[in-house]
Formats: C-alpha cells, sequence, structure tokens
C-alpha cells in the first residue's frame, strides 16, 4: 500500500478511467453503426469529455494542502470485509442456476452471516432459514417468479 | 362543462360509499403497502398481474382497489429507502438520500413519521387537486409537445446534476456519463442496437430497476460493513411512535416545502409519459434551491425527505388527470388502471366525464379517501418497521445484498440483472467515494432515452424553431438559472462568511 494521498490520487482517477475505457469499448462496438444512429451518443459522449477535462484540470491545480486525503490509508483489515462484500455475491450468482433460489440463499446467507462476524453457526443458520423461507414463500410460491430451482433425479425439488 | 354539476359529485360520492368499494379499497391500501415495500416489485407489474381479475370485480371495485394500491405503494416504497437505503420504487431514490442519513443518525422513527405525514398531505393535495379541476386543467397537458418534454428532462438533469455532487462539474459530469450509458441499446429511429457488448440483455439499454437497486443499496454495503449497526450507539432509542409523532410535527413545520412540493408532483404527473421517478428529483432540487440550509442536503436532511415524499404522493392525481379526461395515461400504472376500466366497457376520455360522471367523480373520490386511510395504516406499518434499525449489520449487510439481487431479478426475471446489480453497487460506492453524484447519474439514464427521442422528433417537426415556443423557452430559462444558481449561492455564502 502507498501513501494516503497517493492511494487517493489513485482513486480520483478511477472513476475517470472506468468513462474512458466505457466510451472506447462503446465506440469500438459501434464502430458499423448506420449513419445518424450515433449523433446522440457522440454529443454526450463530447460533453462528458469536456467536463472530465475540467475536473481532470481542478485535480492537477488543486492546492496541496486541499489535496489532503478525507479518509486514512487503506489497509489489508479494511479492504477485507468489503471483498467478501463483492466475492460473495459473484460467487452466489454463479451457483444460483445450479443450487436453486432457496437453497442458494440459505448457503450464502448462512456464510455470508459467519464471514462478516456471526459467531454461532446455530444463530446464523436459523437467520437464514428464516429470510430463505419468507423469500421462497413469497416469491415462489404467492407471486411465482421464474426463479431457479434445485432439480435433482428430474425432480423440482426447492 | 355540466359534467361539473353538484348533482354529479354527489352521486359519485354516494356511489363509492358501498361497503364492497371501501373493502376493495382497504385491501388495495394493504397490497400496495407490502408491494411498495419489496424493492424491484412495483406498483405497475402488481397490477399488471391483477388487470385480468379486473372482469370479475367491474369497473368500480377494480379501480378503487387499483388507486388504493397506487397511492399505498409510492408511500410505502420510502419505507425500505429510509431504513435500509433500497428504494421500493424508483421513484423513491431522493428519499434514500436523506432518509437513509437519517436512521444512520438514529432518527429512524422521525424519518418515518415525516414520510408518512408528507406523502399523506401530497396524496390529499393532489386527489383535491384532481376532483376539483380534472374536468378543466386535462387538457392544457397536451400543449405540451417533444421540445416542452426535451426541454423538462435537460432541466431535471441540470439541476439535479448542478446541486447534487460535491463540485457542479462533477454533478454535471455524473449526468453526462449517465446520458452517454442510457445510449446502450437499440436506437429507436433505425432500430440498430447500440453497444450491447455482445448481452442480449442489453438489447433494451441498462435496466433501470438493477441499476437503481446497485448505486443505492449495493453500494452502501460496503460503508455499512465497517459498522457494528445501522444507528449508532446511545441512538438505539430513537424509535417508538413518540419519535414517529416528532417526525410528523418537524415536517409540518415544513409545510410550505410540502406544498410546493405536492404541486410539483401533480404538475409532473399531468404531462404523460414522465411520472413520479422524474418528479421526485425535479421536486428534491426545488427544495435544495429554496432551502435556507441548502448545504445540509445529502446529509440527512428532513426538508429533500419531506420534498421528495409529498412529490411521490402528489403524482397520482396528476397522472389521473390526462387519463381520465383525455385517455392519455400519465405513466405505467395510470395506463393499466385505464385498462381495467376499458375491459369493463368504461372509455376514459373527453367524454368520460359526459358519459360516466358518477363514475368518473367516485374514482377521484377513491383518491381523497385512500389518502386519508393511508395514514392511521401508514403509522401502524412504520411502527413495525423501525424494528429493523435494532438488527447488526453483520445480518443487515447480507439481508440486503440479498434482496437488492433478487429485486434486480424480480423486474425482467433475469439471473443477468443480479450481475448488473452488483456491477453498479461497485460503481455507485466509487461515485459516492469520489465525490460524484449518484442521483445525477441516475436521473440522467432515466431520462436519457425520453430527452434523445423528443430531441429527434422535435427536430424532424419544427427544426431549431421547436424549441422557441413559449413553455419551451420558459423551462430553458429555468436550466440556465439552475445552472448559475449554485454560483451566486456560493458567492453569497462567502460574502457572509466575510
Amino acid at each position: 500500500m502507498g501513501s494516503p494521498m497517493k492511494d487517493e490520487r489513485i482513486g480520483q482517477a478511477v472513476v475517470p478511467a472506468i468513462a474512458i475505457i466505457f466510451a472506447i469499448s462503446y465506440f469500438i462496438q459501434t464502430a458499423d453503426a448506420p449513419k445518424g444512429t450515433l449523433i446522440w451518443p457522440a454529443a454526450t459522449a463530447v460533453l462528458a469529455g469536456v467536463l472530465l477535462l475540467i475536473i481532470l484540470v481542478q485535480q492537477i491545480f488543486k492546492k496541496k494542502e486541499a489535496r489532503k486525503p478525507s479518509l486514512p490509508g487503506l489497509k489489508w483489515a479494511a479492504v477485507l470485509k468489503p471483498l467478501m462484500i463483492l466475492t460473495g455475491p459473484v460467487l452466489y450468482v454463479a451457483l444460483l442456476p445450479v443450487l436453486g433460489f432457496t437453497p442458494a440463499n440459505l448457503i450464502f446467507l448462512s456464510l455470508m452471516f459467519r464471514a462478516l462476524g456471526g459467531t454461532r453457526w446455530v444463530q446464523n443458520f436459523f437467520a437464514a432459514f428464516i429470510i430463505a423461507l419468507f423469500l421462497h414463500l413469497t416469491l415462489i410460491v404467492f407471486m411465482k417468479l421464474a426463479l431457479p430451482r434445485l432439480v435433482l433425479f428430474g425432480t423440482t425439488i426447492l | 362543462m355540466e359534467s361539473l354539476g353538484i348533482d354529479n359529485i354527489l352521486a359519485g360520492f354516494t356511489l363509492l360509499m358501498h361497503f364492497d368499494h371501501l373493502l376493495w379499497m382497504a385491501l388495495g391500501i394493504f397490497a400496495g403497502l407490502m408491494v411498495g415495500a419489496i424493492p424491484g416489485f412495483n406498483d405497475t407489474n402488481f397490477l399488471a398481474m391483477m388487470l385480468p381479475f379486473s372482469v370479475y370485480l367491474g369497473p368500480m371495485d377494480a379501480v378503487v382497489f387499483m388507486m388504493a394500491c397506487f397511492c399505498s405503494s409510492q408511500a410505502a416504497g420510502s419505507f425500505p429507502a429510509i431504513l435500509l437505503n433500497i428504494p421500493g420504487t424508483p421513484s423513491n431514490a431522493p428519499t434514500c438520500i436523506e432518509g437513509f442519513k437519517l436512521t444512520r443518525k438514529g432518527k429512524a422513527g422521525q424519518a418515518l413519521g415525516a414520510s408518512i405525514i408528507s406523502s399523506t398531505v401530497g396524496g390529499l393535495l393532489s386527489a383535491v387537486f384532481a376532483l376539483i379541476l380534472t374536468p378543466i386543467v386535462g387538457i392544457y397537458a397536451l400543449k405540451f409537445g417533444p421540445a416542452e418534454l426535451f426541454m423538462m428532462a435537460i432541466f431535471g438533469m441540470t439541476a439535479v446534476g448542478s446541486l447534487t455532487g460535491k463540485s457542479t462539474v462533477k454533478g454535471l459530469f455524473s449526468s453526462a456519463l449517465g446520458l452517454f450509458v442510457a445510449c446502450v441499446g437499440t436506437e429507436f429511429q433505425q432500430g440498430y442496437t447500440r453497444a450491447s457488448f455482445g448481452f442480449y440483455e442489453l438489447y433494451e439499454g441498462f435496466p433501470l430497476i438493477p441499476v437503481l437497486l446497485g448505486v443505492f443499496g449495493f453500494a452502501e454495503l460496503f460503508s455499512l460493513s465497517k459498522e457494528e449497526s445501522l444507528v449508532k450507539k446511545g441512538q438505539e432509542g430513537a424509535l417508538g411512535y413518540a419519535h414517529i409523532f416528532q417526525g410528523i410535527r418537524d415536517a409540518l413545520s415544513h409545510w410550505g416545502n410540502m406544498l410546493r412540493s405536492g404541486l410539483i408532483g401533480i404538475l409532473v404527473g399531468l404531462i404523460p409519459g414522465t411520472g413520479a421517478a422524474i418528479a421526485t428529483w425535479v421536486s428534491y432540487g426545488q427544495a435544495r434551491q429554496w432551502s435556507k440550509t441548502p448545504e445540509k442536503f445529502g446529509q440527512g436532511h428532513l426538508e429533500g425527505l419531506v420534498a421528495a415524499d409529498a412529490c411521490n404522493n402528489g403524482v397520482p392525481g396528476g397522472a389521473l388527470i390526462p387519463t381520465v379526461t383525455l385517455g392519455i395515461p400519465g405513466s405505467g400504472t395510470t395506463l393499466i388502471i385505464m385498462a381495467a376500466l376499458m375491459i369493463n366497457g368504461v372509455t376514459p376520455g373527453p367524454s368520460f366525464f359526459g358519459s360516466f360522471a358518477d363514475k368518473a367523480y367516485a374514482i377521484l373520490f377513491s383518491l381523497v379517501i385512500a389518502n386519508i386511510l393511508l395514514f392511521p395504516i401508514g403509522l401502524g406499518v412504520a411502527r413495525l418497521a423501525t424494528m429493523v434499525t435494532a438488527v447488526p449489520n453483520r445480518f443487515l449487510v447480507p439481508i440486503i445484498a440479498l434482496f437488492c439481487m433478487t429485486g434486480g431479478f424480480a423486474w425482467r426475471q433475469m439471473v443477468f440483472d443480479m450481475n448488473l446489480v452488483i456491477l453498479f453497487g461497485v460503481f455507485g460506492a466509487l461515485l459516492t467515494r469520489y465525490g460524484y453524484s449518484v442521483p445525477a447519474f441516475l436521473l440522467a439514464l432515466l431520462l436519457g432515452p425520453l430527452a434523445e427521442r423528443n430531441f429527434a422528433w422535435a427536430m424532424q417537426i419544427g427544426g431549431v424553431n421547436s424549441f422557441m415556443r413559449p413553455i419551451a423557452l420558459v423551462i430553458l430559462i429555468a436550466t440556465i438559472g439552475v445552472l448559475i444558481l449554485p454560483v451566486i449561492l456560493r458567492n453569497m455564502a462567502k460574502k457572509g462568511k466575510s
């Protein structure tokens, strides 16, 4: 990890970088677009580009004192929980079609409760069971949403 | 004007006062409170599901049920917005900004109380307005052509962009970025699919609900995980009816803001194709402009919450006016209400008040009574809802994550949308962390297609001259005003300090 100020400066570049990457990939994808379909996107991209340029110029010429970070530098302990919040749902969505909605909810909630500090497995599982049951009854039984279901030997279990 | 007779008005009221109509109204309120509180599953989805059953109910029971559901779902969408930062409906996004911050300060009870009274006042105002002026006003909604709608969209984006970012430039950049992101999907004139990145799920562009749940609900999880509970230690006791009534009293002290926001809701609701999601942002921006303490907006300010919720419930009355008088539904929900009338043999339109005067007034009265009933029922639900703040964050964070993803799925029933919730959750967290404006980004994403379409139509109809029509010009001047206003306010603040 670098100094807090350096981290902050790198962080400030993240949103502009995402915007630029998005714009480049957008115009590569639409290289074969018929005439006239890209006037509006081009106009909005130019507008965003001009405003981005102003933001970057403001960042560069900002006084040193004003550029002090409002938050302390990143530490691994502080990064761990956000990382779990990110990877947990990604794994959940990946496994959802295999496990089915209700079993996936039960496993996801139990593990996430534990990962975020819930030390009692029984309490975690009980809370997860209540939520999973509520969602099952509301969304699958009552509203009949086409959520992925657990299928074993050709039979829908949950 | 014959339809305005007192006999017709009394006949409408008498028609409504049947036990079965009132029963269906109460059921509609309960259903709306449940539906509004579930993210991603809004009143339009629910009423669309109920539409086939309206044949068995008959026009009055069906429409009374739907109107009650419409009103209460708008109000109930604020509950998860205030307590969990998950907007129950797209129009509750501004409520998240102020309401959730109030919850974090231990003022969930006050926030819910303020929300209920604002919703009730906004709803009643719009109902009374609709009742009195529907037969007269509806026709003026037709004056809004493509140029005016385009200008309205630009005004909304500029107002929110220039007022909600850490700096004006960052706010406006967020708006421009939202507009650009809205360009993904099928172009409306030639049918060319612009940059769907190989996903058929993006042929219609980025879906609003998953993006909304991502940038508000999911994005908040990263900061929530750093703390033990929603409410700071020592403030846990801020629940119960005493705090809800305190919130009601505080909100009523902003009565001018409440009435103005309700009127904004009615006016925007009047314009077909706009709806509550746009109205609440316009109202929120206006409240900040008129406020004596605009610097407190975004940090849990009651004025912003009052503005968003009063406006939110002001929309149904406004949206109902073009629906019943012109046969032009002002929103998705009023479209379904119109359909329910039509499949029961009652056709809304210019002759509606002439042919079905008693039914027309009964529908308008149902809006008034639904808003009156909403207050006591809403209070009971709010008291129970505040208990959520006692749940530790280690339980709340995964539950919110799951509700956001499930809500994202419920909209189009696609697992792909769950990925979008996560993706936009991370993006929303970055926008907030580095001082960009999430509301501006979101509003531009919502209004982008509307702005593009109406701009193209206006240019085809009358070229640049389309934008020189009086209403369009007035909106243009207002747009320039909101752009200059932050500069003036900053200078005034500097002078005040010196």
